[in-house]
């Protein structure tokens, strides 16, 4: 009795008291402020002229909006080709590598075959090659596979990263052999387990795969600032960085594609962040 | 003619060099209701595994009908089975759980109808029908082993392997599983192992019981074989309750023994005169009056169970005997009391307990 009261205390004691409060929520907010900052200025820089970019007081909201960075944007530049480019690629991404990486998680995770143990050291090995170190032999490999300049370039590269193979594989070992066991027995062949089984229960390993990919992807500058020489077949990134390289910066107008480029991921964030914000919670807590 | 359904001939398993299964060959007959019995860790799962081609055999074989499945994979090995950790697909209710084994019947998957009503049949068997659209994980355990169970009992296998299916439900539940179980068996006949370490539930199902030790068979026999014929002290020990006293004693000779200052006859034979044996008496085989094989000490603890008492016994040489007095009994601790056997209840067996006196 007396230590079920000692536990009741001790959990009203980890409920945090006022002061903890006040202290946590001031944090957060600077913090917030702190990220928001960068964002509300190139919003306030995209929306003036060059002139008055340097007028002297800063003003953040200037008296008359001024929309010709986007209009030039959209009419001088490449922007929207950027756009469609990237939103594809990432996406081709994200699909073929949930489907290789699954597999392959699968095997590793829950099949006994010949030379397991091999593979799977060599990738662990290749996690921790440096994308940096990897670029110049890539190049020449792409290159010499005649894909430089296309969309292959960017999409294949990419799949060979086994990161998320062992993402997927923790999450795959955690699931007891008897599930697996008895879908057999009740005459699942390995794709239906595979399909049926598996793939159902790590949804949310799948869901956290597919965010990070599609970030990562989103976010890569140096393998397309290298693979791809064609303008229109860049993704927005390179694209973006391309628009201060003729001697004047324009910062408005970057200003304006850089705010532009954050809408879909934005977008991918806040439709998905209660699922993986969720999952990486109750795996925290699981520990 | 009685056709052999599964043969085990001289299967081992290793887990490294851990030896789980030791040399078993069994024989089970189609129809046949065999139980599984033994403490923890014996290998009663291990051996529904390689049955089940969850597990495969470090050497010897396994047939079913007359056909070598060491190859076969799990899904064509038409196999029903309880999972000892029920091994419920957690994301589906459990209408769909039931429902899974059917799915790989190409045939029977057009016929909604018929599985829906396999689906009902198999839930109201186990009692479960109330709970067909939850998920397991809100279930409780003892309704989860029942979805166990009924996923297995919606097919029509080759065989039915059960792995302590009734575990987790309460003394009534399990009743009448139980005899729900021995219906449904003699109703289908269809070769079934059943895994228990309930000796009792053993003896009230089984058309065969194999004892099970550190994974080796111990013995295999009906349950009153198994019961009147014990093969050793640890099946002796095993099967019974309360469970039977091992007294050391020297044989006279002649089917008769010295165990303290008692001499007792045996039906069996107890070797040449003066090796050393060990005595088994079950405490319910006790007649409570001075007879034949008499035993007498002073009573030093007593225990009531309600249709008779179960009394400790402890004389000069012998101590913690334990006997069972029919009814509630007067004697009071400290009284002595008196207690005969049958010479067919006296069991003999090896000093170093490895098997029965021959
Ligand atoms: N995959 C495995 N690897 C190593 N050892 C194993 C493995 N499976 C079982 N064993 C060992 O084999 C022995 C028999 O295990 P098994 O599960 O068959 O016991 P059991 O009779 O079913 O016991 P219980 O009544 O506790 O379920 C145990 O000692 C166990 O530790
Ligand atoms: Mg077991």
């Amino acid at each position: 009795m007396w230590k079920l009261i000692g536990k009741q205390r001790n959990v009203v004691s980890l409920r945090p008291t006022p002061p903890v409060i006040t202290v946590s929520y001031s944090v957060l907010f600077l913090a917030a402020i702190v990220s928001i900052l960068p964002f509300l200025y190139i919003l306030s820089t995209s929306v003036k002229d060059t002139q008055s970019l340097f007028s002297y007081p800063p003003e953040w909201i200037p008296e008359q909006l001024f929309w010709g960075n986007y209009v030039k944007l959209f009419q001088e530049t490449s922007f929207l080709n950027w756009t469609f480019n990237t939103i594809f690629i990432g996406l081709s991404i994200t699909i073929l590598k949930l489907i290789i990486d699954a597999m392959a998680a699968y095997s590793l995770a829950k099949l006994q075959f010949i030379g397991k143990h091999i593979i799977s050291s060599t990738l662990l090995m290749a996690v921790a090659i440096p994308v940096a170190a990897l670029i110049i032999p890539l190049f020449f490999i792409v290159r010499d596979m005649g894909l430089l300049n296309t969309y292959w370039a960017l999409i294949l590269p990419a799949l060979a990263n086994p990161l998320g193979i062992f993402l997927l594989r923790s999450f795959i070992v955690s699931l007891p052999d008897e599930l697996i066991h008895s879908a057999r027995l009740d005459g699942a062949s390995e794709w239906r387990v595979f399909t049926q089984l598996i793939l159902p229960l790590i949804s949310s390993g799948l869901v956290v795969h597919a965010v990070f990919t599609f970030m990562l992807q989103y976010t890569n500058f140096l393998w397309p600032l290298v693979a791809i020489q064609t303008e229109t077949r860049q993704v927005l990134t390179v694209g973006i960085s391309s628009l201060k390289s003729n001697f004047v910066v324009d910062w408005g107008l970057i200003s304006a594609a850089s705010l532009l480029a954050t809408i879909p991921i934005t977008i991918l964030f806040i439709a998905l962040q209660r699922f993986f914000l969720a999952q990486s919670l109750s795996s925290a807590l699981k520990g | 003619m009685t056709e052999i359904a599964i043969e085990f001939r001289s299967v081992f398993k290793k887990f490294d060099d851990f030896v789980a299964i030791r040399n078993l060959n069994l024989l089970i007959r189609k129809q046949e209701f065999l139980v599984l019995l033994g403490p923890s860790g014996c290998g009663k799962s291990t051996i529904l595994n390689l049955l089940a081609g969850i597990e495969d055999p470090t050497s010897g074989e396994i047939f079913v009908n007359g056909k070598l499945v060491n190859y076969l994979l799990p899904r064509y090995r038409n196999v029903a089975m309880v999972f000892q950790s029920y091994a419920l697909y957690p994301h589906m209710t459990v209408a769909k759980n039931i429902e899974y084994p059917l799915k790989s019947d190409k045939g029977l998957s057009r016929n909604r109808d018929k599985i829906t009503k396999m689906i009902a049949q198999a839930a109201e068997l186990v009692d479960i029908t109330d709970q067909l659209s939850k998920k397991p994980p809100a279930l409780s355990g003892g309704q989860r082993q029942r979805v166990a169970l009924a996923r297995a009992l919606v097919r029509d296998p080759e065989v039915f392997l059960m792995d302590e299916p009734l575990s987790n439900l309460d003394a009534q539940l399990r009743d009448t599983m139980r005899y729900h179980l021995i219906n449904l068996h003699r109703k289908i006949g269809k070769a079934t192992i059943y895994v228990t370490h309930d000796q009792q539930e053993a003896m009230t199902m089984a058309d065969r019981i194999v004892v099970m030790n550190e994974g080796s068979a111990q013995q295999i026999g009906t349950p009153l074989e198994i019961y009147n014929s014990p093969v050793n002290k640890f099946v002796a020990g095993f099967v019974g309750h309360p469970r039977m006293n091992f007294l050391p004693g020297k044989s006279l000779g002649n089917r008769s023994v010295q165990v303290g200052e008692f001499k007792l006859t045996s039906s069996r034979d107890t070797g040449q005169k003066g090796t050393p044996l060990v005595v088994g008496l079950r405490p319910t085989d006790a007649k409570s009056k001075k007879g034949y094989n008499n035993v007498e000490g002073k009573i030093t603890a007593r225990e009531f169970t309600g249709t008779d008492t179960i009394l400790t016994l402890s004389s000069g040489s012998i101590e913690g005997v334990r006997f069972r007095h029919i009814g509630g009994g007067s004697d009071i601790e400290g009284d002595t009391a008196c207690f005969s056997y049958a010479p067919e209840n006296v069991h003999i067996f090896n000093e170093d307990g490895k098997g029965r006196f021959s």
